[in-house]
């Protein structure tokens, strides 16, 4: 299990490298000058010049790559083109609230999602499996938009049950802050659950048809035996790794969510930073979520690892 | 059994075109069909609720026919679509083939590049490539091809692979056939039926994707009428007009569940038989 972790390890940094190298150059890669969009078209050029040499963007490329790597380092993710402020305190800030929303989603979804795909999967071809996979489609067709702001018409106008928007950190008053989580968590749950539901099938599905089910059977084990012990285990294995690596639409989902329900976290700042196109932010918020990102998958190949010996072996 | 699997797939199938089909002749249609200019704001008109006889769907914030510029949304939402899935296959297929067919180095680069992009969520790297080009549909085009390319090109370097190794196209190699040839008679041909799944399917989610972008303001710019711009105009209103946003919201998810409906459906019908037939 050592041996396998470091493996992936040293994988992990050439890659994370790699990936500070391609988001340094993200900002150079747009057509035209990079501070003169940030300081508007219409500015005076000698001005866009004097901005440029008090950040020192007129220096070599490969200078300001060390600095700034240097700067990522030490923590520092450089400072917003439009205040000048700090960026690394104004994302953690965030993450808190983040985090909280991707928590409760993920619990949402698996709770929505994980039991109709069991059953799904132990009754495949039924009348049950049928109705399942089309809910199941409609449910992933539904733009994430649309059923909160359902969510939003339905309980905060119309029946006054829950508050629309708004946030309250959790350390200042946790009820009101579980409150306010309710409706964007059950926003995303709800919109990832259809895919959890899908990948639990395909994996009962899967694990059906694995030899030891029948041996279970010729041992002449009762079936809700089989299905509970030997089963189960087999499909959660294949759940836990795939829905590791669903989290791309974790986070292209929050985005949205976010932005509907002014939810303070990663996602909104990283949409501001694009339509102001303060390229600093944008640079900063694509590194962290690229690391990240980056980071969650070599979570997920220790645990897949942990839990399949075959995968150590690769 | 498979007779009624056969038939179910087929049903699927057949709905999913229908639906298409429908959305399509609304995007075709719409200046014919649209019974209001979907520009055209009557200020006096602001704010109609939904069933009166003029307005069907009510009238948004400039006083605009809600009806109308759902049905010329389409065209945005469709285009974008369209071409953003085309120039993906473009982009996917030629190195998905290239990286089955040739193999070795090339394969390895096409495919870490074609990982790096497809491990990046798609609203991700369409935030991405907005924030460089600027709001505009040439910038969602692009976004959408470079998030969808990988898709496609795993898919044919997969498919490419396997027919590879194939008896008849170690035939036409015994026989002399080019490498030109065998790819466009053998190979090409035989993972057409594939592409078109994934096409349908990525119509759908391109579809969605064009939405949401335009929910957060990176789409195309007002007063052009989008599905998801109408949400987020709709959402400043939300008190005064509710409706909006709900109806751009369900046609949407029409829009996607029909071409989902289709790419299930095709799927079910051509794969299996695909390889069927090649076995």
């Amino acid at each position: 299990m050592l041996r396998y972790s470091i493996r992936r390890l040293l994988v992990l940094i050439p890659l994370m490298i790699g990936l500070s190298v391609v988001v340094f150059l993200y900002v150079h890669m747009m057509p035209g000058d990079p501070v003169q969009a940030m300081a508007g078209p219409d500015t005076n050029p000698e001005l866009v010049e004097k901005i440029k040499h008090e950040l020192g963007l007129d220096r070599p490329l490969h200078v300001q790559f060390l600095d700034w790597a240097s700067g990522l380092l030490r923590g520092d993710l450089g400072i917003t083109f439009r205040t000048r402020q700090p960026i690394a305190p104004i994302l953690l800030n965030r993450i808190p609230a983040t985090l909280e929303l991707a928590g409760g989603a993920l619990i949402v979804a698996v709770l929505l999602g994980l039991p109709p795909g069991f059953l799904a999967g132990l009754k495949k071809d039924t009348k049950f499996d049928y109705v399942f996979s089309l809910v199941a489609l409609a449910g992933l067709s539904t733009p994430l938009f649309w059923s909160g702001y359902l969510l939003m018409l339905v309980l905060a106008v119309k029946w006054g049950v829950l508050p629309a928007v708004g946030y309250i950190p959790f350390s200042e008053n946790p009820k009101l802050n579980l409150t306010y989580l309710i409706m964007p968590a059950a926003t995303l749950g709800i919109g990832m659950a259809p895919y959890i539901a899908k990948m639990t099938r395909t994996a009962v599905v899967e694990s059906m048809q694995e030899p030891f089910v029948d041996f279970a059977r010729a041992k002449g084990l009762h079936k809700k035996r089989i299905i509970f012990r030997y089963v189960f285990r087999h499909a959660i294995l294949a759940i836990v790794v795939v829905l590791g690596m669903d989290i791309g639409f974790l986070l292209g989902g929050q985005i949205v969510v976010e932005e509907l329900f002014n939810w303070p976290g990663t996602g909104r700042l990283m949409v501001r930073a694009v339509l102001e196109r303060d390229y600093f932010m944008v640079q900063a918020t694509i590194l962290i979520y690229a690391a990240v990102f980056v980071f969650i998958n070599f979570l997920m190949e220790l645990i897949h690892g942990g839990l399949d010996p075959r995968v150590r072996l690769e | 059994m498979k007779l009624i699997r056969r038939l179910r797939t087929n049903a699927l199938a057949f709905i999913g075109a229908l639906a298409v089909l429908g959305v399509l002749l609304m995007a075709m249609a719409a200046p014919v069909i649209a019974p209001h200019d979907p520009l055209e704001a009557e200020t006096s008109d602001r704010f109609l609720p939904p069933g009166n006889s003029k307005y069907l769907l009510g009238t948004d914030f400039l006083g605009r026919d809600v009806l109308s510029r759902i049905i010329f949304g389409s065209r945005i939402s469709l285009l974008i679509a369209g071409l953003s899935v085309g120039a993906a296959i473009v982009l996917g297929v030629t190195s998905g083939v290239i990286a089955g067919f040739f193999g070795g180095w090339v394969d390895t680069v096409i495919m870490r590049i074609s990982d790096v992009i497809f491990a990046i969520p798609t609203l991700m790297t369409a935030l991405g490539v907005v924030g460089l080009l600027g709001r505009s549909m040439n910038a969602v085009v692009v976004a959408l091809a470079v998030s969808y390319s990988p898709l496609f090109a795993r898919v044919c370097r997969s498919a490419v692979v396997s027919i590879r190794e194939m008896g008849f196209v170690e035939a036409s190699r015994a026989i002399g056939a080019s490498r030109a040839r065998i790819l466009a008679k053998d190979i090409i041909p035989n993972i057409l039926p594939l592409i078109m799944v994934q096409a349908t399917t990525s119509l759908s989610w391109a579809i969605l994707a064009e939405a949401s972008l335009g929910f957060l303001g990176m789409s195309v710019e007002p007063p052009t009428p989008s599905w998801g711009t109408m949400l987020t105009t709709g959402r400043e209103y939300f008190y005064s007009g509710p409706t909006v946003p709900l109806f751009a919201g369900l046609m949407t998810l029409i829009a996607v569940y029909a071409f989902n409906l289709l790419g299930d459906g095709l799927r079910d019908l051509l794969d299996p038989r695909a390889w069927e037939q090649l076995n």
